[in-house]
């Protein structure tokens, strides 16, 4: 179980964090997707919510494939002068919702988890505010992106401000894995 | 109110901002899309032999479809260089087509005089071609200019601004009359241009004598406001200035007066919805 938190967290730290060199991501988002996958495997048993979250990660690997080889637009041009087009948006659109579903199945199904646990009140309690902060950035972003086919210098800078609290909030989702990971500690030989 | 409720009723508001964010930008995106890329209305007076112009193409930033190549298959000796961008705009790009003209030799039987373009071949970056108006280039065959012992004005200097005014600077070395300037684009132009000649800092109304060592400038303006639909149309003025001395012998000199949109956003966005009318 410790490794499938484990596997879990290294799969969002990876799908986070995007390090290019000539547009080619070294940390593909395809190995954050898989690992997501293998560590939600381990503990998807235990609530539904897990499963979304799997066959989301599953849905945002398929996507990543074709965006690896640059079949798909992987990022967006956000400031003026460099608006992009519908159909970038769409699959940019597609994506954060599809990422805000499988937020939601972590975040809440650790929430879950918690709360069936009974001794766990403060981890259910940073569950829910995590999911909320996700939730709230990612609904920003939601409603934003479709500003960027007519950006202006102003809607850069929402855009800035909102993909920095994104970015917060995703590694406070880790966090959360991590402090499940320690507060359901059973060593997976056991 | 529960709180699975009160979450449902957010996540709806959200899907719905989300949908109104979506339709309210698709709708000013697509308003500010031109049907198809095409070229600016172009009216220029251009001499062979070395003579140049440029050709300006508007199309959608989003646009697949480039242009390729463009030729005349009539003027052999008119070039046309790769498209370069001029000016980015928020939706658009302007790519300037720049013409380079051979001389055109003597003038055939029944050619005529200048020779008049109205459209150009495009083939562009997809492998589809296609005949475009361009307006009306005009191109003349350059006569042995009125200079040296035999010319009876001098040129000192010439200017032009950015701003659509420009100025020539001449020296008469002999009595002559000026008797007129001339353009084909002066009565398409009408009060949007304005010139004037000045002999000895006095305004002249022509046909108006001039006396050896007098200073003559012609100086010229565009008023084309962005208001103005012809704004966004290129102009190339040669302005003949025609003189004649007492023997009745006649001289011409050239002036180039010019203007090249540089359009604000809001003017590109009222020929955008003009263009959008135009082909609806």
């Amino acid at each position: 179980m410790r490794a499938a938190y484990s596997r879990l967290a290294w799969g969002l730290a990876l799908e986070l964090i995007d390090i290019r060199i000539q547009h080619f991501d070294i940390l593909p988002d395809v190995l954050g997707y898989l690992l997501i996958m293998i560590g939600l495997s381990g503990i998807q048993p235990q609530s539904k919510l897990f499963r979304v979250a799997w066959g989301t990660a599953g849905v945002q690997l398929l996507i990543s494939i074709p965006q690896l080889i640059g079949r798909l637009p992987s990022s967006l041009s956000l400031f003026p002068g460099e608006s992009s087009g519908v159909n970038d948006m769409i699959v940019s659109n597609v994506g954060t919702l599809l990422d805000l579903v499988m937020m939601y199945g972590i975040c809440i199904g650790i929430r879950e988890k918690a709360l069936s646990a009974e001794v766990c009140g403060d981890l259910a309690h940073m569950a829910l505010r995590v999911w909320q902060a996700v939730f709230g950035f990612g609904a920003a972003m939601l409603i934003l992106l479709p500003f960027a086919l007519n950006a202006g210098l102003v809607t850069g800078m929402l855009f800035l401000f909102f993909g920095l609290g994104d970015f917060i909030a995703s590694l406070w989702v880790i966090a959360l894995v991590r402090k499940t990971d320690r507060m359901f500690a059973v060593p997976d030989r056991l | 109110m529960s709180a699975r409720k009160k979450a449902g009723a957010v996540y709806l508001a959200v899907a719905a901002l989300v949908l109104a964010s979506w339709i309210g930008n698709i709708f000013v995106y697509r308003g500010n899309q031109l049907p198809a890329g095409g070229f600016l209305r172009h009216y220029i007076e251009a001499p062979d032999s070395g003579g140049s112009f440029n050709l300006l193409y508007v199309a959608n930033r989003q646009d697949n479809r480039q242009v390729a190549s463009v030729f005349v298959e009539d003027v052999p000796g008119l070039r046309f260089y790769q498209p370069a961008i001029q000016t980015e705009m928020r939706y658009q790009k302007i790519y300037r087509i720049m013409a380079q003209i051979d001389p055109l030799g003597e003038k055939s039987e029944g050619e005529q005089d200048p020779i008049v373009i109205h459209s150009v071949k495009v083939q562009y970056t997809d492998g589809t071609s296609s005949r475009e108006d361009i307006g009306e280039i005009r191109i003349f065959r350059q006569t042995a200019p009125s200079s040296g012992e035999k010319s009876p004005i001098s040129s000192l200097s010439s200017s032009s601004s950015s701003d659509g005014t420009g100025t020539a600077s001449m020296t008469v070395k002999r009595p002559v009359t000026l008797t007129g300037i001339s353009s084909a684009w002066l009565p398409v132009l009408g009060n949007a241009f304005e010139w004037q000649a000045n002999a000895s800092g006095k305004k002249l109304d022509l046909p108006a004598s001039l006396t050896a060592k007098q200073s003559l400038t012609v100086s010229y303006q565009f008023h084309l406001p962005e208001d103005n639909p012809l704004s966004m149309n290129v102009y190339e003025l040669m302005l003949k200035m025609t003189f004649q001395e007492d023997s009745g012998k006649t001289y011409d000199g050239t002036l180039i007066a010019e203007h090249v949109p540089y359009p604000s956003e809001a003017e590109m966005h009222a020929y955008v919805r003009a263009q959008r009318r135009e082909k609806a």
